[in-house]
């Protein structure tokens, strides 16, 4: 050890762990379910999201659909007496 | 090739569970390692790596695009262990250095470990908890000081000296000790 840096001899010798193989699956399997369920949650989150925004910017989207069709009569209607 | 940090945040956040497995397979042994040699024991550890991996799982969605998924699971196996460790009698007993194996091993690890292993795992039990979070990562998980002090929450500066105490005192506790001489009688 003493003419080796003794953080290089840690990370050679020191052994390595793992937990055994059925804890490991315990593990995984738990946090597969946990992931489908966060997933299932960030959809839900998305398209509430989604539906807060739609109504908060709802009349706006209206009121210019109808500005936007009362221009094109009142041009429609000009260009006949043109 | 595995799969970079990077892309494994972006595959978790959409809840991809291959890339699950990947970063469970590439950083269990690691996290779990840590784990033990901080709180000292291979059941807690287990219950600490569960629940490591389930806020992994938890979080997956809200993971930043540029997550580090290792420095980000050694940050909360690390608050995991501190958090566990506030539990006064253990606390006391790993702030101080225990003097025991940070590692309790199992008669399979026993004899697989070399007598130098036995040895490192007898000095790192020794150091401080502070000293020996910054000795672990650094040293034996491999991560770069900018990550070890991100993971830690301290200055680069503040884990540089960490570092060189630590280093200090695993020397100290390596060296071969002498023996005494025995005084003649006169």
């Amino acid at each position: 050890v003493n003419d080796r840096d003794v953080f290089d001899v840690l990370h050679r010798e020191l052994p390595a762990l793992d937990v055994d193989d059925l804890r490991s699956r315990r593990i995984r399997g738990l946090a597969l379910v946990e992931l489908a369920r966060a997933g299932r949650a960030n959809e839900g989150r998305l398209s509430a999201r989604a539906a807060r925004a739609w109504r908060r910017t709802e009349l706006w989207w209206v009121g210019a659909l109808a500005v936007g069709y009362l221009v094109w009569a009142a041009e429609a209607t000009l260009r006949l007496y043109r | 090739m595995p799969p970079s940090d990077a892309e494994l945040a972006q595959a978790l956040r959409r809840c991809d569970p291959s890339a699950f497995d990947a970063a469970f397979a590439a950083y269990r042994p690691r996290i779990f390692g840590f784990l033990v040699r901080m709180v000292g024991a291979r059941d807690v550890a287990e219950d600490l790596l569960q629940e490591t991996f389930l806020r992994l799982a938890r979080h997956a969605p809200r993971l930043a695009e540029d997550s580090q998924i290792g420095a980000w699971l050694f940050t909360v196996a690390r608050n995991l262990a501190r958090s566990h460790l506030r539990v006064p009698s253990d606390a006391a007993r790993l702030e101080e250095g225990s003097g025991e194996l940070a590692a309790p091993l199992t008669p399979f690890d026993e004899a697989a470990a070399s007598e130098l292993g036995r040895r490192l795992e007898m000095a790192l039990g020794q150091l401080p908890l502070g000293l020996r979070e910054a000795v672990l990562l650094v040293a034996v998980e491999g991560l770069s000081p900018a990550q070890a002090a991100g993971v830690l929450g301290v200055t680069p500066e503040a884990l540089r000296q960490r570092l060189s105490r630590g280093r200090a005192l695993l020397e100290d506790a390596l060296e071969p000790k002498a023996t005494p001489q025995r005084r003649k009688a006169p």
